[in-house]
C-alpha cells in the first residue's frame, strides 16, 4: 500500500511503548532468571551471593513447587470452569424474553466492577461463621457449620467462590453478546426441519459461540492463574499453606520467609509455563487468521 | 399457559442468580451501617439494627482516607491519559503498517499481558528502588500504566482495524502530515474506542495497585485505597490481644471503594461492554 511508504517510519510509534516494555517486563524476566541463581536477602538486595541450581533443588526437592503448582491448577480450574458454566447458563437465560431482563442484565455485572480486594473483602465478612449472614444463617440452613476460610480443606474452595462471583458477570456478558451475533435465520432454518430446543442449542448456539468462548476461556484462566488480592485478603495463604497460590506463594516466600532466591526460582518456572501457555495461544490465533 | 410457566421460571432463575450475587453486597452493607457495639453479635441481625452512618462520616472526615481515595484518583486518571497516549501511538503503527518485527512485537505484548507483575515482583520492586521511585507517586503511577499498556494496545488496535483507511488516505492526498491525520481524522472517528478502552483502563487501575503498593511504598501517603483497606484488616490483628476488627469500617471503606468505577459504569456501560468485545467478536 502506498501509504506506507508514504511517511517516514513505523517504529516511531511503537517506540515508547518498546522502551515502557523494555524496562518494565523484558528486563524484569530476564533478571528473574539471573536472580534464581543467587541467594539474597530482601532487606540488603544489594547483597547477592551466587549458589548455582541450590535453589531450584530447593523448590524441586521440598514438595513446595509441587504443592503450590496443584493448588494454582486446583483453585484455577475450579474458578474457571464454575464461572464459565455459570456464566454461560446465564448468558442463555438473559438472551430470552422476560420482564425485567434488562434490568437483570444491568445488575448482573456489578460483581465485575467491584475491585477484587473489595469483594474479597466481603466475602470475608459474609462468610464468618459467628458475624456472616452465609456463615451463619445460610450454610447452617443447609447442614453446614464450619467457618470455609479457616479449615484447610474448605478454604481453596472458599476463594474460588469469590473468584466466581467476580468471573461471572464477565463470561455471560461475552456469552449474550455472542449469542446476539448469530443469526436468527439459523435458528429459523433449524425449527423448519423439525429441531428441538437442545438440539439447537448444541448444533447451532456452541458452535456458533465456540470462538467467544474460546476468548472468555483464556482470558479467565490467565487472570485467574495471576490472581493475588482476592487470596491474600481472604486467608494470606492460610491456614497452614492450604490456599498459596503461585503469586501468594512467591510474595511469602520472599517477604515472610525471607528466602528471595527460593522465590526466585519458583517464579522462573511459572514464568517459563505462562511464556509456553502464550507461545501456543499465538500460534492459534494467527493460525485462525490466516 | 405453558409460555407463562417458562416466563415465571426465568424470572425466579434470574432472582437466585441476582440473590448469589447481592449476598455479600448486602451483608456488606448492613454491616457498615452497624455500629461498632453491635458487629460481633453472633447470630448477625438481618437487617441493620440499630443504624448509623458513623462510619461513612468517620471516613468522609479522615484526612488519611480522604488522602487514600485523592491519592487512587490521581493513579487512575494519569494512567489512564499515559496508556491511552502510548498505546494509541503503538495500536496505530500496528494496524496501519507493516514492518519487521511485527511479529515479535505482538507476541511480546500478548505475553506482558499473560505474565502479571506478581511474577516478576523482585526485580521490578529492584528497578523502582534503583530509579529512586521507591515511596513515590511517580512509581505508583509508572507501575500502574505500564501494567496496562500491552491491555490498551490489544483493544485499541482492535479498534482501529474497523476503521478503514480511505479518509487517512484521503487526508494524505490533501497533504495533510501523518501527526495531522492522527488528531484531525482518525481520533474523532475512534473516539468512542478511545472512551471504551479509556473506562476500562480507569476501572482496572482504580481496582488494581494493591499488590504494587506493598513492593513500593511503605508510606501511607502513597496508599491507594485497596491498601488501607488491607491495612484496616491488618492493623486490628496485629495490635492489642484481642482480634477486634473494626468490620462496619472496613466495608464502609470497601463500599465507597467500588462507588466510582460502579458510577463510571453506569453512565457508560454501553462502552464498556463494546470495549469487552471489541478484541473477541471480529
Amino acid at each position: 500500500m502506498w501509504l506506507q511508504r508514504l511517511k517516514g517510519s513505523p517504529y516511531r510509534f511503537l517506540l515508547l511503548s518498546i522502551v515502557i516494555f523494555a524496562i518494565f517486563y523484558v528486563y524484569p524476566i530476564i533478571d528473574t532468571f539471573r536472580l534464581s541463581f543467587y541467594t539474597f536477602p530482601m532487606t540488603n538486595i544489594g547483597n547477592q551471593r551466587f549458589v548455582g541450581f541450590q535453589n531450584f533443588f530447593e523448590v524441586f526437592g521440598s514438595g513446595r513447587l509441587y504443592h503450590t503448582t496443584i493448588l494454582t491448577l486446583e483453585w484455577t480450574v475450579t474458578s474457571v470452569v464454575g464461572s464459565m458454566l455459570f456464566g454461560l447458563g446465564i448468558a442463555l437465560l438473559l438472551s430470552e424474553e422476560f420482564p425485567g431482563r434488562g434490568l437483570v442484565r444491568t445488575l448482573i455485572l456489578a460483581p465485575w466492577i467491584f475491585p477484587e480486594l473489595v469483594g474479597a473483602s466481603m466475602w470475608k465478612i459474609t462468610m464468618n461463621s459467628e458475624y456472616g449472614l452465609l456463615g451463619n444463617i445460610i450454610l447452617p440452613a443447609f447442614g453446614f457449620r464450619g467457618s470455609l476460610l479457616s479449615s484447610p480443606e474448605t478454604a481453596i474452595f472458599a476463594c474460588s467462590i469469590v473468584r466466581i462471583w467476580k468471573l461471572t458477570p464477565f463470561v455471560a456478558l461475552m456469552c449474550l453478546a455472542g449469542i446476539q451475533a448469530i443469526e436468527v435465520e439459523l435458528y429459523e432454518a433449524a425449527s423448519l426441519d423439525g429441531a428441538g430446543s437442545f438440539n439447537k442449542f448444541r448444533h447451532i448456539t456452541i458452535p456458533q459461540l465456540s470462538p467467544v468462548l474460546l476468548v472468555a476461556l483464556i482470558l479467565a484462566t490467565v487472570w485467574t492463574a495471576n490472581q493475588f488480592d482476592i487470596v491474600y485478603i481472604l486467608t494470606r495463604g492460610g491456614p497452614g499453606d492450604a490456599t498459596k497460590i503461585a503469586v501468594v506463594d512467591i510474595y511469602s516466600l520472599a517477604f515472610i520467609e525471607n528466602s528471595a532466591g527460593i522465590a526466585q526460582a519458583e517464579a522462573v518456572v511459572f514464568v517459563i509455563a505462562l511464556i509456553v501457555i502464550s507461545a501456543l495461544y499465538y500460534r492459534g490465533m494467527r493460525g485462525k487468521q490466516s | 399457559m405453558k409460555e407463562k410457566r417458562k416466563v415465571l421460571l426465568r424470572i425466579a432463575l434470574s432472582i437466585l442468580v441476582l440473590f448469589f450475587f447481592y449476598l455479600p453486597i448486602y451483608d456488606a452493607l448492613k454491616t457498615s451501617l452497624t455500629p461498632f457495639s453491635d458487629i460481633l453479635k453472633s447470630p448477625p441481625n438481618i437487617l441493620p439494627q440499630p443504624f448509623t452512618f458513623q462510619e461513612y462520616i468517620v471516613i468522609f472526615t479522615t484526612p488519611k482516607w480522604i488522602n487514600s481515595f485523592a491519592v487512587t484518583a490521581l493513579y487512575s486518571v494519569t494512567s489512564v491519559l499515559i496508556v491511552l497516549f502510548v498505546s494509541g501511538l503503538a495500536a496505530y503503527g500496528l494496524s496501519r503498517y507493516k514492518f519487521r518485527g511485527k511479529a515479535t512485537y505482538m507476541f511480546t505484548i500478548l505475553t506482558t499481558d499473560i505474565i502479571s507483575f506478581g511474577f516478576l515482583m523482585i526485580p521490578l520492586m529492584f528497578i523502582f528502588q534503583f530509579l529512586g521511585l521507591y515511596d513515590s507517586y511517580l512509581g505508583m503511577i509508572l507501575v500502574t500504566a505500564s501494567s496496562l499498556i500491552p491491555f490498551g494496545v490489544w483493544t485499541l488496535r482492535g479498534f482501529l482495524d474497523q476503521i478503514p483507511v480511505d479518509m487517512e488516505e484521503a487526508g494524505i492526498i490533501d497533504g495533510a502530515s501523518t501527526l495531522q491525520v492522527l488528531y484531525h481524522i482518525l481520533i474523532p472517528v475512534s473516539i468512542s474506542g478511545f472512551i471504551s478502552t479509556g473506562t476500562l483502563v480507569f476501572i482496572a487501575a482504580w481496582s488494581g495497585g494493591f499488590l504494587s503498593s506493598l513492593l513500593l511504598t511503605r508510606n501511607e501517603t502513597y496508599f491507594p485505597v485497596v491498601r488501607s483497606i488491607f491495612e484496616l484488616w491488618f492493623s486490628a490483628r496485629t495490635g492489642g490481644a484481642l482480634p477486634l476488627l473494626p468490620y462496619n469500617r472496613i466495608m464502609a471503606a470497601s463500599l465507597l471503594a467500588a462507588l466510582p468505577p460502579m458510577a463510571i459504569y453506569v453512565v457508560l456501560q454501553k462502552k464498556i461492554v463494546k470495549g469487552l468485545t471489541a478484541g473477541a467478536l471480529k
